[in-house]
């Protein structure tokens, strides 16, 4: 198993966000992970990725690769992260440094965690790899100069640049639009290929496309899991059939 | 004879000095009752026609007709029967006031009690929470609040832009359903502006297509869906991801 998470719960003040929520992740297994906004699918994967803030209390257990995460020392983390595994954000407007060239920022991406330094040809051949036309002038301009679609591409490939084993995506194409969403999902259905990977979203349509898994989760808890086709099709909890419904635009 | 009628319009902006033409050619009317969806890629221009229906922004060439009268001689009137509902209601509803005096914005006035508590009953908001604040709500009961603002002044006309694509799924259906069932109650006119077209068939009768800058497509949802005339509707019908 790539990734192992055991009675994990995540505490903030008197607030219970995650309650002893346990799954695993194969080797090569891509698991989705569905809920409304407050369901607690966000703060497990920001607990799996370190990044929760310091007032969070977290117990259970997270292993990648055999290595416990709970209770690593930043440090530490930070040699997994972006390396090991990484992560896709929804904005990736907030994600990528505004003031800096997307190329430059690809080329940091690997020079952190590589003594090869992002050579320009390795960065183009990664824009290229997402779908980038025309990667010479994408490595060139700053964030704020692309399109959505671009800049959610770019920041794929940042997040694979390093091959990592794991990707954690959430909700990473909730602000695009239609057409935009399905193309997105093409690249990353391609580069999570032999990887594994968590994918996070309210969107059940969206999940289908790219995790043959899923769990449900409602207020911190698993309330279902099984093979996606198979949850929308015989919903076992009231909870997920209302989130089959709304997929299917059902008023 | 339409509510509101765009006649051969085209907007032009600047951009980096330059002038840059918006959307052209646009002929567009609305009748009362009238359902409309406006889809369209980003930048295609289906804002910009919104933003003209509702005389936010005067077309460079082409007139805007208000029950067949111009804008300029139709303002206030087509004030008082249009209304909008913004996509972000973080952004549109003001930090500062109070629930009851934000839905009191399109009055003039303060709402007397039994206004508010018809209009937050309508959008099954519990009257008490006029006194809120913002903050104090939730994302769904905030654009139900909006939603609420739009219909307080008794509009013919509702234009929505993006108005559930910032709110979780299942708070998206709760609010789509307010929409479609005061829409249909109060018999109003509805322009929706949106990307998602499972949403456009739930609520409007029919839709309107906008690529670069131009209508390509504009008929009976139904027909349109079935039988797409336009590569880029074909797309968008492609991209849609229904279970």
């Amino acid at each position: 198993m790539k990734l192992v998470v055991d009675e994990l719960s995540v505490r903030f003040g008197d607030t219970l966000a995650v309650d002893k929520v346990s799954f695993a992740v194969g080797e090569t297994e891509r698991l989705g992970i569905i809920g409304a906004s407050g369901s607690g699918k966000s703060v497990t994967s920001l607990a799996i990725a370190g990044l929760l803030s310091e007032t969070a209390r977290v117990s259970g257990s997270i292993k990648f690769d055999g290595q416990e995460l709970v209770g690593l020392r930043e440090r530490d983390y930070r040699r997994l992260r972006g390396n090991r595994f990484s992560m896709i954000f929804q904005e990736p407007m907030t994600a990528l440094d505004p003031t800096m060239r997307v190329g430059l920022q690809i080329a940091e991406a690997i020079a952190l965690h590589d003594r090869r330094t992002g050579k320009r040809l390795t960065v183009e051949e990664e824009l290229q790899r997402v779908g980038i036309t025309d990667p010479g002038r994408v490595a060139d301009s700053f964030p704020h100069q692309l399109s959505g679609g671009q800049r959610q591409r770019a920041m794929i490939a940042m997040a694979i640049v390093n091959k990592p084993d794991l990707v954690i995506c959430d909700e990473p194409t909730t602000a695009l639009d239609m057409v935009v969403q399905r193309n997105i999902l093409h690249v990353l259905d391609d580069v999570l290929t032999d990887r594994a990977a968590l994918f996070i979203s309210h969107d059940l349509g969206v999940v289908r496309e790219v995790c043959p898994r899923v769990i449900v989760m409602q207020e911190g808890h698993i309330v279902e899991e099984g093979p996606i086709d198979a949850v929308i099709a015989a919903p076992a909890h009231d909870y997920t059939a209302r989130l089959v419904a709304a997929a299917r635009g059902e008023l | 004879m339409s509510l509101i009628e765009i006649r051969d319009g085209e907007v032009t902006y600047r951009r980096r000095g330059k002038p840059f033409v918006a959307v052209s050619d646009v002929n567009l009317a609305i009748s009362p009752g009238d359902r409309v969806g406006i889809v369209g890629r980003s930048g295609s221009g289906k804002t910009t026609i919104a933003r003209m229906l509702l005389g936010l922004v005067a077309p460079s060439r082409g007139e805007v007709l208000f029950r067949g009268a111009p804008l300029s001689e139709a303002r206030d009137e087509l004030r008082r029967s249009v209304s909008l509902v913004y996509q972000d209601p973080n952004a549109s509803l003001d930090p500062r006031m109070r629930v009851g005096a934000i839905i009191s914005e399109p009055l003039h006035r303060q709402a007397t009690d039994d206004e508010l508590r018809s209009v937050l009953g309508a959008v099954g908001l519990d009257p008490a929470l006029a006194r809120r604040f913002p903050h104090q709500l939730s994302g769904g009961q905030r654009q139900r609040v909006a939603i609420a603002r739009g219909l307080v002044a008794d509009p013919e006309l509702l234009v929505a832009d993006e108005p559930v694509s910032a709110l979780d799924v299942l708070v998206r259906a709760q609010v789509l359903r307010v929409l479609r069932d005061e829409v249909a109650t109060r018999k109003l006119a509805l322009v929706m502006i949106s990307h998602d077209l499972v949403i456009v068939r739930q609520l409007c009768t029919r839709v309107v297509v906008v690529d670069q800058g131009r209508i390509v497509e504009d008929g009976d949802v139904a027909q349109v869906f079935e039988n797409p005339s336009h590569p880029y509707t074909r797309q968008l019908i492609d991209a849609t991801l229904t279970l």
